[in-house]
Protein backbone atom coordinates (compact mmCIF):
# COMPACT_ATOMS: atom_id res chain seq x y z
CA UNK A 1 0.00 0.00 0.00
CA UNK A 2 2.82 2.37 0.99
CA UNK A 3 4.70 1.41 -2.18
CA UNK A 4 1.60 2.12 -4.27
CA UNK A 5 1.27 5.56 -2.66
CA UNK A 6 4.96 6.22 -3.28
CA UNK A 7 4.63 5.25 -6.94
CA UNK A 8 1.60 7.47 -7.33
CA UNK A 9 3.38 10.45 -5.79
CA UNK A 10 6.42 9.82 -7.98
CA UNK A 11 4.22 9.74 -11.06
CA UNK A 12 2.56 13.02 -10.03
CA UNK A 13 5.88 14.65 -9.21
CA UNK A 14 7.40 13.74 -12.56
CA UNK A 15 4.20 14.52 -14.44
CA UNK A 16 3.82 18.06 -13.10
CA UNK A 17 7.42 18.88 -13.97
CA UNK A 18 7.16 17.14 -17.35
CA UNK A 19 4.30 19.30 -18.57
CA UNK A 20 6.30 22.38 -17.57
CA UNK A 21 9.36 21.07 -19.42
CA UNK A 22 11.31 21.18 -16.18
CA UNK A 23 12.70 17.65 -15.92
CA UNK A 24 16.30 16.81 -16.59
CA UNK A 25 16.82 14.32 -19.46
CA UNK A 26 17.11 11.24 -17.20
CA UNK A 27 13.86 11.99 -15.36
CA UNK A 28 12.16 12.89 -18.61
CA UNK A 29 12.97 9.44 -19.93
CA UNK A 30 11.80 7.89 -16.65
CA UNK A 31 8.47 9.67 -16.91
CA UNK A 32 7.93 8.73 -20.55
CA UNK A 33 8.48 5.09 -19.59
CA UNK A 34 6.02 5.41 -16.72
CA UNK A 35 3.50 7.01 -19.04
CA UNK A 36 3.66 4.10 -21.45
CA UNK A 37 2.48 1.76 -18.69
CA UNK A 38 0.23 4.27 -16.92
CA UNK A 39 -3.21 3.38 -15.61
CA UNK A 40 -6.21 5.11 -17.23
CA UNK A 41 -6.43 7.36 -14.14
CA UNK A 42 -2.77 8.34 -14.43
CA UNK A 43 -3.18 9.04 -18.14
CA UNK A 44 -6.22 11.19 -17.39
CA UNK A 45 -4.20 13.04 -14.74
CA UNK A 46 -1.45 13.63 -17.30
CA UNK A 47 -3.87 14.88 -19.96
CA UNK A 48 -5.52 17.30 -17.53
CA UNK A 49 -2.11 18.65 -16.55
CA UNK A 50 -0.98 18.88 -20.17
CA UNK A 51 -4.03 21.03 -20.85
CA UNK A 52 -3.36 23.13 -17.74
CA UNK A 53 0.14 24.39 -18.48
CA UNK A 54 -0.67 26.39 -21.67
CA UNK A 55 -3.10 28.46 -19.63
CA UNK A 56 -0.15 29.97 -17.77
CA UNK A 57 0.52 31.96 -20.93
CA UNK A 58 -2.67 33.91 -20.26
CA UNK A 59 -1.17 35.49 -17.16
CA UNK A 60 0.97 37.87 -19.18
CA UNK A 61 -0.49 41.20 -20.20
CA UNK A 62 -1.32 41.14 -23.91
CA UNK A 63 0.87 43.41 -25.97
CA UNK A 64 0.22 44.04 -29.65
CA UNK A 65 3.17 43.27 -31.92
CA UNK A 66 4.23 45.78 -34.57
CA UNK A 67 2.06 45.63 -37.70
CA UNK A 68 4.97 44.81 -39.99
CA UNK A 69 5.21 41.30 -38.57
CA UNK A 70 1.77 40.31 -39.81
CA UNK A 71 2.55 41.84 -43.19
CA UNK A 72 5.77 39.85 -43.40
CA UNK A 73 4.04 36.59 -42.43
CA UNK A 74 1.25 37.02 -44.97
CA UNK A 75 3.67 38.09 -47.67
CA UNK A 76 5.74 34.98 -47.00
CA UNK A 77 2.82 32.58 -47.28
CA UNK A 78 1.28 34.34 -50.31
CA UNK A 79 4.60 33.96 -52.09
CA UNK A 80 4.38 30.25 -51.40
CA UNK A 81 7.05 30.16 -48.72
CA UNK A 82 7.49 26.68 -47.37
CA UNK A 83 4.59 25.16 -49.23
CA UNK B 1 -6.81 25.36 -37.94
CA UNK B 2 -8.61 23.07 -40.37
CA UNK B 3 -8.82 25.95 -42.85
CA UNK B 4 -5.12 26.65 -42.46
CA UNK B 5 -4.46 22.99 -43.12
CA UNK B 6 -6.43 23.54 -46.34
CA UNK B 7 -4.00 26.39 -47.18
CA UNK B 8 -6.48 29.25 -46.78
CA UNK B 9 -4.43 32.39 -46.15
CA UNK B 10 -7.45 34.23 -44.77
CA UNK B 11 -7.62 31.70 -41.97
CA UNK B 12 -4.01 32.44 -41.03
CA UNK B 13 -4.86 36.14 -41.12
CA UNK B 14 -7.72 35.55 -38.67
CA UNK B 15 -5.77 33.35 -36.30
CA UNK B 16 -3.02 35.96 -36.27
CA UNK B 17 -5.48 38.68 -35.28
CA UNK B 18 -6.90 36.49 -32.58
CA UNK B 19 -3.75 35.23 -30.91
CA UNK B 20 -0.76 37.36 -31.93
CA UNK B 21 -0.95 39.72 -28.95
CA UNK B 22 -1.03 36.88 -26.44
CA UNK B 23 1.74 35.00 -28.17
CA UNK B 24 3.89 38.11 -28.55
CA UNK B 25 3.52 38.83 -24.83
CA UNK B 26 4.43 35.26 -24.01
CA UNK B 27 7.57 35.50 -26.13
CA UNK B 28 8.49 38.83 -24.52
CA UNK B 29 8.04 37.30 -21.08
CA UNK B 30 10.56 34.62 -22.03
CA UNK B 31 13.18 36.41 -24.15
CA UNK B 32 12.79 39.96 -22.73
CA UNK B 33 14.06 41.52 -25.96
CA UNK B 34 11.71 43.11 -28.46
CA UNK B 35 13.73 42.46 -31.65
CA UNK B 36 14.09 38.77 -30.70
CA UNK B 37 10.41 38.59 -29.84
CA UNK B 38 9.37 40.10 -33.17
CA UNK B 39 11.60 37.70 -35.04
CA UNK B 40 10.22 34.74 -33.11
CA UNK B 41 6.59 35.74 -33.58
CA UNK B 42 7.13 35.85 -37.32
CA UNK B 43 8.78 32.42 -37.21
CA UNK B 44 5.89 31.05 -35.14
CA UNK B 45 3.21 32.04 -37.64
CA UNK B 46 5.24 30.86 -40.60
CA UNK B 47 5.64 27.54 -38.79
CA UNK B 48 1.91 27.45 -38.10
CA UNK B 49 1.36 27.75 -41.83
CA UNK B 50 4.04 25.25 -42.79
CA UNK B 51 3.35 22.67 -40.08
CA UNK B 52 -0.41 23.01 -39.66
CA UNK B 53 -0.82 19.33 -40.51
CA UNK B 54 0.92 18.42 -37.26
CA UNK B 55 -1.98 19.88 -35.28
CA UNK B 56 -4.26 17.13 -34.00
CA UNK B 57 -7.51 18.43 -32.45
CA UNK B 58 -7.83 15.24 -30.42
CA UNK B 59 -4.69 16.15 -28.49
CA UNK B 60 -5.87 19.58 -27.39
CA UNK B 61 -7.15 22.96 -28.48
CA UNK B 62 -5.62 25.07 -31.22
CA UNK B 63 -4.71 27.65 -28.61
CA UNK B 64 -2.82 25.06 -26.53
CA UNK B 65 -0.98 23.91 -29.66
CA UNK B 66 -0.04 27.48 -30.58
CA UNK B 67 1.10 28.30 -27.07
CA UNK B 68 3.22 25.17 -26.79
CA UNK B 69 4.82 25.79 -30.17
CA UNK B 70 5.51 29.43 -29.25
CA UNK B 71 6.88 28.71 -25.80
CA UNK B 72 9.15 25.96 -27.09
CA UNK B 73 10.58 28.21 -29.78
CA UNK B 74 11.15 31.07 -27.33
CA UNK B 75 12.83 28.84 -24.76
CA UNK B 76 14.99 27.23 -27.46
CA UNK B 77 16.09 30.71 -28.46
CA UNK B 78 17.13 31.58 -24.92
CA UNK B 79 19.08 28.34 -24.70
CA UNK B 80 20.79 28.89 -28.02
CA UNK B 81 22.01 32.40 -27.35
CA UNK B 82 23.47 32.19 -23.91
CA UNK B 83 20.47 33.76 -22.26
CA UNK B 84 20.39 31.17 -19.54
CA UNK B 85 23.03 32.63 -17.25
CA UNK B 86 21.36 35.98 -17.54
CA UNK B 87 18.05 34.47 -16.51
CA UNK B 88 19.60 32.41 -13.74
CA UNK B 89 21.33 35.44 -12.28
CA UNK B 90 18.21 37.51 -12.16
CA UNK B 91 15.13 35.36 -11.90
CA UNK B 92 12.54 38.01 -11.65
CA UNK B 93 9.31 36.69 -12.98
CA UNK B 94 7.59 39.98 -12.21
CA UNK B 95 9.41 41.33 -15.27
CA UNK B 96 7.04 39.26 -17.33
CA UNK B 97 4.14 41.23 -15.99
CA UNK B 98 5.62 44.68 -16.29
CA UNK B 99 3.71 47.50 -17.92
CA UNK B 100 3.50 46.87 -21.64
CA UNK B 101 3.56 49.64 -24.21
CA UNK B 102 0.17 51.22 -24.77
CA UNK B 103 -2.00 49.20 -27.11
CA UNK B 104 -4.94 51.08 -28.50
CA UNK B 105 -6.17 48.06 -30.47
CA UNK B 106 -7.43 46.39 -27.29
CA UNK B 107 -5.88 42.97 -27.87
CA UNK B 108 -8.26 41.49 -25.33
CA UNK B 109 -11.09 41.97 -27.73
CA UNK B 110 -11.54 38.25 -27.79
CA UNK B 111 -13.78 37.92 -24.78
CA UNK B 112 -13.38 34.16 -24.47
CA UNK B 113 -9.64 34.49 -24.01
CA UNK B 114 -10.11 37.48 -21.71
CA UNK B 115 -12.54 35.57 -19.51
CA UNK B 116 -10.23 32.59 -19.49
CA UNK B 117 -7.27 34.78 -18.55
CA UNK B 118 -9.24 36.21 -15.62
CA UNK B 119 -10.05 32.71 -14.37
CA UNK B 120 -6.43 31.57 -14.66
CA UNK B 121 -5.29 34.61 -12.67
CA UNK B 122 -7.99 33.94 -10.09
CA UNK B 123 -6.84 30.33 -9.79
CA UNK B 124 -3.20 31.32 -9.41
CA UNK B 125 -4.11 33.74 -6.63
CA UNK B 126 -5.43 30.78 -4.66
CA UNK B 127 -2.13 28.93 -4.85
CA UNK B 128 0.46 29.66 -2.15
CA UNK B 129 2.97 32.18 -3.44
CA UNK B 130 5.99 29.88 -2.98
CA UNK B 131 4.31 27.20 -5.11
CA UNK B 132 3.22 29.73 -7.70
CA UNK B 133 6.73 31.09 -7.94
CA UNK B 134 8.38 27.81 -8.92
CA UNK B 135 5.62 27.13 -11.48
CA UNK B 136 6.03 30.56 -13.06
CA UNK B 137 9.81 30.33 -13.14
CA UNK B 138 9.64 26.91 -14.79
CA UNK B 139 7.07 28.05 -17.32
CA UNK B 140 8.67 31.36 -18.30
CA UNK B 141 12.34 30.37 -18.18
CA UNK B 142 12.40 26.70 -19.11
CA UNK B 143 14.82 26.05 -16.24
CA UNK B 144 14.95 22.52 -14.87
CA UNK B 145 13.96 21.81 -11.29
CA UNK B 146 17.65 21.49 -10.36
CA UNK B 147 18.42 24.86 -11.91
CA UNK B 148 15.47 26.45 -10.12
CA UNK B 149 16.64 24.95 -6.82
CA UNK B 150 20.12 26.41 -7.38
CA UNK B 151 18.74 29.79 -8.41
CA UNK B 152 16.44 30.07 -5.41
CA UNK B 153 18.91 28.41 -3.04
CA UNK B 154 16.33 25.80 -2.09
CA UNK B 155 16.65 22.02 -1.66
CA UNK B 156 15.69 20.18 -4.84
CA UNK B 157 13.04 18.23 -2.93
CA UNK B 158 11.37 21.48 -1.90
CA UNK B 159 11.16 22.67 -5.50
CA UNK B 160 9.73 19.32 -6.62
CA UNK B 161 7.18 19.30 -3.84
CA UNK B 162 6.08 22.90 -4.43
CA UNK B 163 5.78 22.31 -8.17
CA UNK B 164 3.73 19.16 -7.67
CA UNK B 165 1.38 20.66 -5.11
CA UNK B 166 0.94 23.92 -7.01
CA UNK B 167 0.29 22.33 -10.39
CA UNK B 168 -2.22 19.86 -8.97
CA UNK B 169 -4.09 22.73 -7.30
CA UNK B 170 -4.02 24.76 -10.50
CA UNK B 171 -5.27 21.80 -12.53
CA UNK B 172 -8.11 21.11 -10.11
CA UNK B 173 -9.16 24.76 -10.00
CA UNK B 174 -9.11 25.16 -13.77
CA UNK B 175 -11.00 21.91 -14.33
CA UNK B 176 -13.67 23.28 -11.99
CA UNK B 177 -13.72 26.76 -13.52
CA UNK B 178 -13.83 25.57 -17.13
CA UNK B 179 -16.32 22.76 -16.67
Amino acid sequence: MAEQKGNSERFEELCTAYVLGSLDPVEQQEFEELLRSATPEQRHFYEDLRNTSPHLSLTVTPQAPPAHIKQAVLEHVRQGGGS
Amino acid sequence: MRRIQMREVDALDKIYDRYASFLFSLIMAIVHKQPEAEDLLQEVFIQVWECADSYDPERGSAYAWLVTLTRNKAIDRTRSKGYKNQIREAINIEDAFGDPPADDRNPLENSVLADRAALVKKALEQIPVEQRRVIEIAYFTGLSQSEIANSLDLPLGTVKSRMRQGMIKLKDLLVTYFS
